[in-house]
């Protein structure tokens, strides 16, 4: 049985997406941690036998640059999934890479970032046609 | 197909009574300008400004630049699928209003919107410090969602531009240029030894405010297609992003692409130039395959020998970059791709997200992630309140004496992948 996930630390996802898809054909986990932490959280499930289905980089914004990622997984599958290894790897080297000052984000800054995080997934729902 | 495109230099723009272009300055009304603009419901208030080479002045945060284009005979019109129908375009005659760009503004995502400095050091990085600049300055009405205000000040943008070109509707060209592209078998007999070689653009297309239209279609919903291309020439394709400033596609660059009229500068001299491939950039890594496997799969039916590939935005569209350059590759056709790069404030780092092996020929359009410190400027058009949000900009960026320090990123069309910019390694 194969068990689509969305792994996310946007705090607003859950809600928003449970109301735009009442009918959504995939779990929501929300995790408390910084973007970083969340791909690393997504290369644990990986090495567990996830294959990642959405790409753990924006379009357009650096990694980090946004506090927020979510990221699509199908879990259960056996064995290791080497393409999602090899993204999920250069996407940490990727956000690795970056200078970034340390910041207070203004709450309205704070939802655009949760508004785009939330844009791409629904992206990405709307084409795999999970609702 | 053929297209005459006239030009006619727009030499200042001044307000005015009346709207009109005589001897090569163009007047506008604000009241007539405002009329345009408020037909979009969304739109509470528009007001407008001029930019001209050489002043103090800062844009902030651009949302979209067009240049002013209207259709003087054949088919169609400009901007199909949203001010003109859906008829094709790109022949006929067209005249284009140079020396000139009509600029939107307003604060749609605090972070994603760009900067025109008119002079000073940020004036260098930017194509559009070089243009006379329409200001167009848009407040939405309440609680308006954001792709609601996006939706609402692209076509605000594309209606005055629409509307200032007819001014020039009547006016004789001062020069014409001529495009034309052969249908397959006939550009095949005529060229028979010159190398076969087409434009694979990559669009943005990840989602909402991340988005380019095809005659009036959502990008991301297409399968990869072929257009002549003139057709973009007439704006067949154009911008609905948000995204990072540098580069991103605004729809003058669409109008205007140098890749194109690069490659039909050596039509018939180095090379048959084919045909216009565009495709798109999703997130999903599905689309991600499809994409660029319908891409590999059409420039393999083309009969091609080379393409360009050209991307738009950067991190997982280096994905799609890859992929279309590996797959095209793998079908006996050379690559050449053109991106920017994310190499970190040193340069040190990785450019690209992805690579590969067959991706042997890269043309780079400069460093995003690059500092530079923009001198405090007499006068912004839109608003300063956003500086520090954009990407590429930082809570440090303002210094005690009004200047800011950033990374090129924020500055609008500063790498641009299709080369539209003044950055060079010449």
């Amino acid at each position: 049985m194969k068990e689509l996930t969305i792994l996310t630390n946007n705090p607003s996802l859950k809600e928003s997406l449970t109301q735009k898809y009442p009918y959504l054909r995939c779990g929501i986990e929300y995790r408390d941690v910084n973007f970083l932490k969340l791909l690393e959280l997504v290369r644990d499930e990986v090495h567990k036998g996830a294959r990642i289905l959405t790409h753990p980089l924006d379009g357009s914004v650096k990694p980090m640059e946004t506090p927020y990622k979510s990221i699509l997984v199908e879990k259960s599958d056996p064995g290791l999934d080497l393409n999602s290894l090899d993204l999920i790897e250069n996407a940490i080297m990727s956000c690795r890479k970056f200078h970034f000052d340390e910041r207070e984000l203004q709450p309205r800054v704070i939802k655009d970032f949760q508004i785009i995080d939330r844009t791409l997934m629904e992206s990405a729902i709307d084409t795999s046609g999970l609702y | 197909m053929k297209l005459e495109l006239g030009k006619l230099t727009i030499r200042d723009i001044r307000f005015s009574e009346e709207s009109k272009i005589s001897e090569g300055i163009l007047y506008v009304s604000k009241e007539d300008l405002r009329r345009v603009a408020l037909t979009e419901e969304k739109i509470k208030s528009a007001d407008f400004d001029i930019a001209r080479p050489g002043e103090s002045v800062r844009i902030t945060p651009v949302k979209d630049v067009v240049e002013p284009r209207v259709k003087t005979e054949g088919p169609g019109g400009i901007f199909p699928g949203f001010i003109a129908g859906v008829d094709t375009v790109g022949s006929g005659k067209t005249l284009a209003l140079k020396g000139m760009a009509v600029v939107t503004t307003g604060p749609i995502v605090n972070f994603q919107e760009g900067v025109i400095d008119m002079s000073g050091p940020g004036a260098d990085y930017t194509p559009f410090s070089k243009l006379l600049n329409l200001c167009v300055i848009c407040e939405p009405v309440d609680n308006c969602e954001k792709h609601q205000y996006e939706s609402a000040l692209r076509m605000a943008g594309l209606k005055i531009a629409s509307f200032v070109a007819g001014l020039g509707k009547d006016i004789a060209p001062e020069e014409t240029e001529t495009f034309e592209t052969p249908d397959l078998l006939t550009g095949m007999k005529a060229f028979p030894e010159l190398p076969r070689v087409a434009y694979v653009q990559m669009l943005q297309s990840q989602g909402l405010l991340h988005d380019t239209y095809v005659y009036g279609v959502d990008a991301k919903k297409i399968l990869p297609t072929v257009l002549y291309p003139t057709e973009s020439m007439d704006g067949a394709i154009l911008s609905g992003n948000c995204v990072s400033a540098c580069d991103k596609n605004p729809t003058y660059i669409h109008e205007n692409n140098p890749i194109v009229e690069d490659l039909f500068k050596q039509h018939g001299k180095t090379i048959n130039f084919v045909a216009h491939v565009i495709t798109n950039e999703n997130v999903f890594l599905a689309d991600k395959e499809r994409s660029s496997n319908q891409t590999a799969k059409l420039c393999k039916m083309l009969g091609l020998d080379a393409v360009i590939i050209s991307e738009e935005g950067f991190g997982n569209p280096d994905t799609d970059l890859i992929m279309n350059c590996k797959k095209i590759e793998a079908e006996g056709i050379k690559t050449v791709i053109v991106t920017d790069e994310y190499a970190g404030r040193d340069g040190k780092s990785q450019s690209l997200a992805d690579a590969d092996k067959a991706a042997d020929a890269l043309v780079t359009a400069g460093n995003a992630n690059q500092l530079v410190r923009l001198p405090k400027l007499d006068k912004v058009i839109g608003t300063m309140d956003y500086i520090s949000k954009i990407a590429g900009s930082s809570d440090k960026a303002l210094q005690s004496d009004g200047s800011i320090e950033v990374e090129i990123q924020v500055i609008t069309g500063a790498t641009s992948e299709v080369g539209f910019h003044t950055l060079s390694a010449r």
